[in-house]
């Protein structure tokens, strides 16, 4: 088990090489979107006349796709997007990770059940409730065994899940040994449309960090800025009524 | 790992510059070979001290360890960056200038060359040009806050005050609690005359840092300045006319405001010795 | 025709000063001794190192400059800069302006652009460029500092170093690397215990040089 964790840990490392670069205008792109969010995040910490300018900016700016990288794209549909290149790689890249999961487990699962259904590999020292027979002795259709008896095929998935940690020893933190993130990538196989490197339309997030920003109300974090002075340095006592003017 | 390694590292960290220092401390690792302590931030150190011994103008020891450098990483980009460097300090500018157009044509996204081409820009006097690089840059890395603060340097140095408060404002956008952000924008503000402004971003830096000193010298001048210029009415408008006062607060508040930086800085200036306090008192006109 | 000399504690701090941030644009005043209209600036009053354009704490400085002058009998009536660009020896547009405020109070104030060139160790002249102002504009003295005994610059001012040591001690001062106990406003208002009014660590050392 071990051994074979090992083995694809390095053969990921061999596979997936590089990630693309991105070129300077997909930089462009996400810290235009990065600066709306920062704008809207903390907008209250500049004056109303300098919020005002970068919103009107920045929506214009969004509202024209000035930041997108393909400005001929901006009405194109998502599909379309796909055809760029650079996201055909990344998508590539996703899969082959995926694959090199799925490979070896499928592997050795047909190896184990091949060879160990029907085993019972190890007794427990200690009894277990009833429950927990589905979970110990799949693969074994005897009802009325002792639950202290563990199946080979059980021993394998506790072994998978229960490695994690050993892995996280040997080959550091972030490795690719760990089979369980192969079980959830084959979980979610069927929703492609979440897959991580699928490419995002900007345009759409454009807009609607447009909308985001058009809807703000801007009041500036220093309008009572005296007061909250004077009542950290103990010259007033706190007062609740609005000190707008 | 040595004491020197680890305050090697502090400096690194902290991006001061103390180049002094670190070539002090460097020397004795260099010689001894100890370097290698540093495992594998060992490269680092090695650049850091290439740096300073730059900054200091020691050309052979920078020369000997940028050798040190290339062995191990041959033609990498942040290697042929200190090259560029080094040609910058032993005075050919136009040599250095072209390794960071190559790197650039290479790799438009290298942040290391493009910040080198326009430091470089900026020590050679050509304030426009860094601008225009500078701005340009910005565009892309819309969210590096520490070149929006060079880039209100550049500004100031051409007088451009409104441009280096657009500048500082992105700054507190992105770091909203750095008092010392603040205070740049008020004093921005101050010289341009946008006294109410000044005003509370001074109040800002005060209660982001208790007792802060220039902060309250600045509350001190911005409120005492608004009450006079308001005091006067528009009688005296051929002065205040190119100041803005409209939002600065009530003139009850201005003197509280006086009144309070009047005391907390007394109450600063309380353990220097005779000749600072008496000066400050005398300015307080106390 | 008035003659300017510059003591060794007023040029060697003001030196020393720029040589702690070689980096920065670095600026500060002199104090002057006036007698029979002959003006002797006789200390440095190291300023700042950062955001040198801005005026709020030059404002507050410089008063404090000034009412500390006056208990000792001196006048502000020098003003010195660096500029970052290390080659420059113009006096910026900041450092005009700033300057400026000076004849305000005081009309016999010179400006001085610290010229980093000649602080190369064989450098025998003063690493001092100043500025004069008349028909409202700052003009370059030049030649100026070029002998010991006053030969007159080309408006009416001349500008003589103290004496021939002046040079020596601060060479030495900065190979000992004396600057780093120089502080200046801009690290006092952030300990106030620094005294950059005194500064009296350094003042000592320049005396013994």
């Amino acid at each position: 088990m071990v051994l074979v964790g090992v083995f694809r840990h390095q053969l990921t490392i061999l596979m997936t090489g590089q990630p693309p670069k991105p070129d300077v205008k997909d930089i462009r792109q996400g810290k235009a979107l990065l600066r709306g969010q920062t704008l809207a995040q903390n907008n209250s910490y500049i004056p109303t006349a300098a919020f005002i300018e970068r919103k009107k900016y920045l929506c214009q700016a969004y509202e024209d796709g000035t930041y997108l990288k393909d400005k001929a794209s901006k009405d194109k549909s998502p599909t379309d997007l796909m055809a760029d290149p650079k996201n055909m790689e990344v998508m590539m890249d996703g899969m082959k990770k995926q694959m090199m999961g799925i490979v070896p487990q499928t592997l050795i699962m047909g190896w184990i059940q091949f060879f160990f259904s029907g085993f019972i590999l190890i007794k427990l020292p200690f009894p277990l409730g009833l429950r927990f027979k589905q979970m110990l002795q799949s693969g074994i259709m005897t009802p009325n065994m002792d639950v202290k008896w563990v199946s080979s095929l059980s021993w394998y998935f506790i072994n998978l899940f229960g490695l994690r940690g050993v892995f996280a020893l040997i080959l550091g933190g972030e490795n690719s040994a760990d089979g369980t993130r192969d079980m959830t990538a084959m979980s979610t196989m069927g929703a492609m449309g979440q897959q991580p490197g699928q490419p995002q339309d900007f345009n759409k997030q454009f807009l609607s960090m447009k909308d985001n920003l058009s809807i703000i109300y801007h009041e500036w974090d220093l309008e009572n800025v005296e007061q909250r002075v004077l009542v950290k340095y103990g010259k007033q006592q706190r007062i609740f009524k609005s000190t707008r003017k | 790992m040595s004491s020197s390694l680890k305050l090697l590292a502090e400096i690194r960290q902290s991006s001061e510059r103390r180049p002094f220092e670190v070539l002090k401390l460097s020397e004795p690792l260099l010689n001894k070979g100890s370097i290698s302590q540093a495992g594998d931030d060992v490269w680092l150190v090695y650049e850091q001290v290439f740096i300073a011994a730059i900054d200091e103008g020691e050309i052979d020891v920078a020369k000997a360890v940028l050798e040190i450098l290339h062995k191990r990483f041959g033609g990498s980009q942040r290697v042929k960056r200190l090259y560029g460097m080094i040609n910058e300090a032993v005075g050919y500018p136009d040599e250095a200038k072209k390794l960071y157009d190559e790197m650039l044509e290479k790799d438009a996204t290298n942040v290391l060359a493009s910040k080198r081409l326009i430091a470089l820009l900026k020590s050679q006097g050509q304030y426009s040009i860094a601008i225009q690089e500078l701005v340009s840059y910005l565009d892309t890395h819309g969210n590096d806050f520490e070149a929006w603060l060079e880039l209100a340097h550049l500004y100031l140095a051409n007088h451009l005050y409104a441009q280096a408060a657009f500048c500082l404002e992105e700054v507190i956008l992105q770091q909203p609690a750095n008092h010392y952000f603040h205070l740049c924008y008020a004093e921005v503000n101050y010289t341009m005359g946008c006294l109410d402004i000044a005003l509370k971003e001074y109040l800002r830096v005060v209660e982001l840092s208790t007792d802060n000193v220039r902060g309250f010298y600045g509350i001190k001048l911005a409120a005492d300045r608004i009450l006079d210029i308001t005091s006067h009415g528009a009688g005296k408008s051929r002065d205040s006319s190119h100041f803005k006062v409209e939002n600065a607060p009530q003139k009850a508040t201005l003197e509280r405001l006086s009144q309070l930086a009047t005391e907390r800085l007394v109450a600063i200036y309380s353990g220097t010795n005779d000749a600072t306090k008496k000066t400050v008192e005398a300015w307080l006109k106390l | 025709m008035i003659e300017y000399t510059v003591s060794l504690q007023a040029y060697a701090k003001a030196i020393l000063h720029c040589a702690k941030y070689p980096w920065a644009t670095v600026h500060g005043l002199f104090l002057a001794e006036k007698k029979d209209g002959k003006i002797r600036f006789v200390d440095a009053l190291p300023l700042a190192h950062n955001w040198t354009s801005l005026t709020p704490m030059f404002d507050v400085a410089l008063q404090q400059a000034q009412l500390y002058a006056k208990t000792k009998g001196l006048a502000v009536c020098g003003y010195y800069v660096a500029n970052e660009d290390t080659g420059a020896t113009q006096l910026s547009a900041a450092g005009s302006l700033l300057a400026k405020t000076l004849i305000a109070v005081d009309d016999s104030t010179v400006a001085f652009v610290v010229d980093a060139k000649k602080l190369a160790p064989e450098s025998t002249r003063a690493a001092l460029v100043p500025y004069v102002y008349s028909e409202s504009q700052w003009k370059e003295q030049s030649g100026a500092f070029s002998d010991t005994k006053g030969s007159s610059g080309t408006k009416g001012a001349a500008f003589v170093l103290e004496n021939n040591r002046v040079l020596v001690a601060t060479r030495k001062l900065i190979d000992e690397r004396a600057e780093v106990g120089v502080h200046d406003f801009d690290e006092h208002v952030d300990d106030v215990s620094l005294d950059w009014l005194q500064n009296t660590t350094i003042s000592e050392r320049i005396k013994t040089a």
